[in-house]
């Protein structure tokens, strides 16, 4: 994964910033206003300056100091600037964690096709924010992540959770999904407590965490857990909890 | 519901809006009539924090009708005489805003002035207020209406002793409701601007509840018909979820074991991404509405 490691790593069609959130631009965007092929990826598209805008000005703050017409909550659109000359228009998407960058024009004041001509035009026809093809190429790229990085990171965190049994060991894996793990020794026994929250978690991802922890495990050898041993669980988030036992 | 979810709830909202003898528009000029709805709208106070709205728009009311209603209101805020009360005249009329304003210095109340009842967020602070204690309420109110000291701390680079400091200052003096909570959350102060209409189905799942929009819709309307609390209710449909499908999900479990040791990552992936599009279609679908 390329990319500027003080500010996050370019993966695919995203730029995930060491914030948490990810950055991406629409697919209209991507083909209508920076003349790029749809599936281009996020380290190709910062050859553009205002690709390269977003990546820089949105990677801690999500927001701008702008609006692209009336501030409205959550669906506000923000103005990126870049330069006298180019301007984008940014949307935080909280659901999703993710600032889509929506569309870009030249800014050039009573020119045709200004920014700030262009973008009411986009919002009036309903082409300003991402599509079902946009979360679905969301989706695909964080699956193939989680599923990239699953191995190893949930044998990492294994590792560190052996390391202090007892203790429980926190860690987001595949950049998206939070876990919760406890190793708990018993004797000779060893028991793991694998934690999720059922408001993030999704049943292909959560299916691959098991299988990712232990290779050589059934899926019937996991029983339910009605808490960890070192707490109750978050039911505000929907947690629950799985362990295995292995000598 | 859970004290986790009552510690965390957005103020009660209470609008009302006094009748003109012409109906919801119009001059108001009967003192009585006004005295009596004031006396209508708070006999005993209130238990939880509350926000009373109260709608002027339309309403013509001259300066001692207006004194009749709104100084004994401004005063139970500030001296919290009927419990966590705050109150917000809602109007347009500039004319109006100005008379609210000075009576609000006049006699030291504590009121919030919003355009209408919709624009509840947009509500100025009416009142003896020194320009550091607006600024904390200007804060307060940027980051969501809610902190702990803790937060307010970290946003503003002050001590925690300060932060205390400033927000007991807007509390004090009406402004600001404070909820008592556990010792290890700490207290949290509430912008009444942040208040949500007691009939708001969102309610009983606001706050820091933390479901994504979608899943909170759903399981919402599941635990409204249930009785039970959202959360639970979504561990408990991991739960079912799990054990009604657990041939197939023994078989995928499988499956991805072998994938793994065999290091098929594509395989991998194009189980990770099994549900990306009906995910994807019901994203767009929300959003568009």
């Amino acid at each position: 994964m390329p990319g500027n490691r003080n500010t996050g790593e370019s993966h695919l069609r995203s730029f995930v910033c060491r914030a948490g959130h990810e950055l991406r631009v629409t697919e209209r965007c991507v083909v209508d206003d920076l003349g790029f092929d749809r599936e281009t990826d996020f380290d190709i598209l910062l050859r553009h300056e205002i690709v390269t805008a977003l990546r820089n000005r949105r990677h801690t703050v999500v927001y701008g100091t702008a609006t692209v017409g009336p501030a409205a909550g959550d669906d506000t659109l923000w103005v990126l600037r870049q330069t006298h000359d180019h301007r984008g228009a940014t949307w935080f998407d909280a659901e999703q964690n993710v600032v889509w960058l929506c569309a870009y024009a030249h800014h050039r004041s009573g020119a045709p096709g200004d920014a700030f001509e262009h973008f009411p035009q986009l919002i009036e026809a309903g082409l300003m924010r991402p599509t079902a093809a946009d979360y679905e190429a969301l989706g695909d790229d964080r699956a193939e992540r989680f599923a990239a990085v699953v191995g190893i990171e949930a044998q990492a965190l294994l590792a560190a959770a052996r390391a202090q049994p007892g203790v429980e060991e926190r860690r987001v894996v595949g950049t998206t999904q939070p876990v919760g793990l406890v190793v708990h020794v018993v004797d000779t026994l060893e028991e793991t407590y694998v934690a999720v929250f059922g408001d993030t978690t999704g049943p292909a991802q959560f299916a691959l965490l098991l299988a990712a922890l232990y290779p050589d495990r059934t899926l019937e050898e996991w029983r339910w857990e009605e808490r960890l041993p070192t707490r109750d669980l978050d039911l505000a988030r929907g947690e629950f909890c799985l362990s295995i036992v292995h000598g | 519901m859970t004290s986790l979810l009552h510690s965390h709830r957005l103020p009660r909202l209470e609008l009302r809006a006094p009748n003109t003898p012409d109906g919801t528009v119009g001059l108001f000029l009967d003192r009585a009539l006004m005295a009596s709805f004031r006396e209508w709208l708070l006999p005993s106070g209130v238990s939880e924090p509350t926000v009373l709205a109260l709608n002027l728009e339309g309403r013509l009311l001259s300066a001692p009708i207006l004194l009749e209603l709104v100084v004994p209101l401004g005063q139970a805020a500030r001296g919290r005489t009927l419990g966590s009360l705050a109150v917000v005249l809602c109007t347009e009329d500039e004319g109006m805003r100005e008379l609210l304003r000075s009576l609000a210095q006049t006699h030291d109340l504590a009121l919030f002035v919003a355009p209408s009842v919709e624009r509840l967020s947009e509500a100025e602070p009416l009142g003896s207020l020194t320009p550091t204690e607006y600024e904390t309420l200007d804060v307060l109110q940027r980051l969501g209406g809610r902190v702990t000291v803790a937060n307010f701390a970290q946003a503003t680079g002050l001590e925690p002793s300060a932060a205390t400091n400033r927000l007991v200052n807007v509390f004090q003096k009406g402004f600001v409701h404070r909820v008592e909570r556990p010792r290890r959350e700490g207290l949290l102060f509430v912008d009444p601007r942040a208040a949500t209409p007691v009939e708001d189905p969102a309610d009983p799942t606001s706050g820091d509840f933390l479901l994504s929009q979608p899943l909170r819709r759903d399981v919402r309307a599941l635990a409204d018909m249930q009785g039970r609390e959202p959360g639970a209710l979504l561990a408990s449909a991991w739960h079912e979820f799990l054990d009604t499908h657990r041939d197939q999900l023994a078989a995928d479990h499988d499956a991805l074991r072998a994938a793994i040791k065999s290091g098929d990552k594509d395989e991998l992936a194009r189980f990770s991404k099994r549900y990306s599009k009906k995910q994807a279609e019901a994203r767009a679908a929300r959003l568009n509405k």
